[in-house]
């Protein structure tokens, strides 16, 4: 199995792994409830949104600044025609000034409140079984503690889970 | 809605474009500036050059006291359709408005923001500035 201190694995032996692998899924997918997680970078941190807050996810597009909004809304982004207000999730979270991120948005969604989240990275987009959703960790401060309902564990990092309902609560004048 | 429009003055102010009813606006011209008759409350300050050179270009609001309004050119004097006219979000419409944004104007990939100089100036009631 082992030459050269590499690994070889025999294609048999491959199978055998995948299935086991899949047999391991199949049991949390019928013995635990699972929630769709989508898992965004923003600033160097990851953090967990419920998928059925995050309608879709977009390419980068230019920001329009308007006048008299917070540091943490640059501007509006024109999205078929439609126009959203963009939120920097990075300036929201406390994040000191920095160029806007061009990388993606996440449209998010929450009963008649819709945004472009603006955010680095998408991660992944994720079923996690509701038993590695926990409480917010204690060791949150700042605006973060505000906005985070739980902590999701994710490849072995715990994610602080955003709230969309609290976030439109902060951001809503 | 179809086939209403509106006419719409655009306007560039400190690197944004702007754009305000067409009535609200008895002329522009560029002549030597006069602080106690700028229109207070606008979202951007008086360009350091026309400071300096004592000149610049204005537009002049209609109304009872009429106003000056400081830009730095003008674009263009169009007849917009209100299909073309977007509202700002609905929960960041509140904030806005107060301050006399009330709108964005799609044309040709540029977003124009909206003004109204009445709300501008304070007054809540602005009878009909659009679609009449």
């Amino acid at each position: 199995m082992e030459q050269d201190g590499k690994n070889f694995l025999s294609p048999d032996r491959i199978l055998t792994e995948v299935r086991k692998s899949l047999k391991t899924r199949n049991v949390v997918d019928v013995e635990e409830d699972q929630v769709k997680m989508v898992v965004l970078a923003v600033g160097g941190q990851r953090y967990a949104l419920h998928g059925k807050d995050v309608k879709e996810i977009l390419q980068g597009r230019e920001i329009h600044p308007v006048p008299f909004l917070p540091t943490y809304i640059p501007g509006l982004v024109n999205v078929r025609g439609e126009i959203e207000a963009a939120i920097d999730l990075g300036r929201l979270l406390g994040s000191e000034k920095r160029p806007h991120p061009k990388g993606l948005i996440a449209m998010v969604q929450k009963g008649r409140f819709r945004a472009a989240m603006l955010v680095d990275e998408v991660v992944d987009v994720v079923d996690i079984p509701l038993t590695r959703v926990g409480p917010p960790l204690s060791s949150l401060s700042g605006v973060l503690r505000e906005l985070v309902s739980g902590t999701v564990e994710f490849s072995g990092e715990a994610l602080a889970l955003l709230d969309v309902e609290k976030l439109v609560a902060r951001v809503t004048p | 809605m179809d086939g209403l429009t509106v006419a719409l003055l655009l306007f560039r102010a400190q690197g944004l474009y702007y754009g305000v009813p067409a009535f609200q606006v008895l002329r522009s011209a560029h002549e030597p500036w006069d602080p106690e008759r700028i229109l207070p409350g606008l979202p951007w300050t008086l360009a350091q050059d026309v400071k300096r050179e004592n000149t610049g270009l204005f537009l002049h609001t209609t109304g009872e006291k009429p106003y000056s309004v400081p830009i730095e050119g003008m674009e263009d004097v169009v007849d917009a359709s209100l299909s073309r006219i977007r509202p700002f979000p609905d929960w960041l419409e509140p904030c806005v408005l107060l301050r006399g944004v009330w709108g964005v104007f799609l044309r040709n990939g540029r977003l124009y923001i909206l003004l109204d100089f009445a709300r501008v100036l304070g007054q809540k009631d602005c009878h009909g500035f659009i679609g009449t």
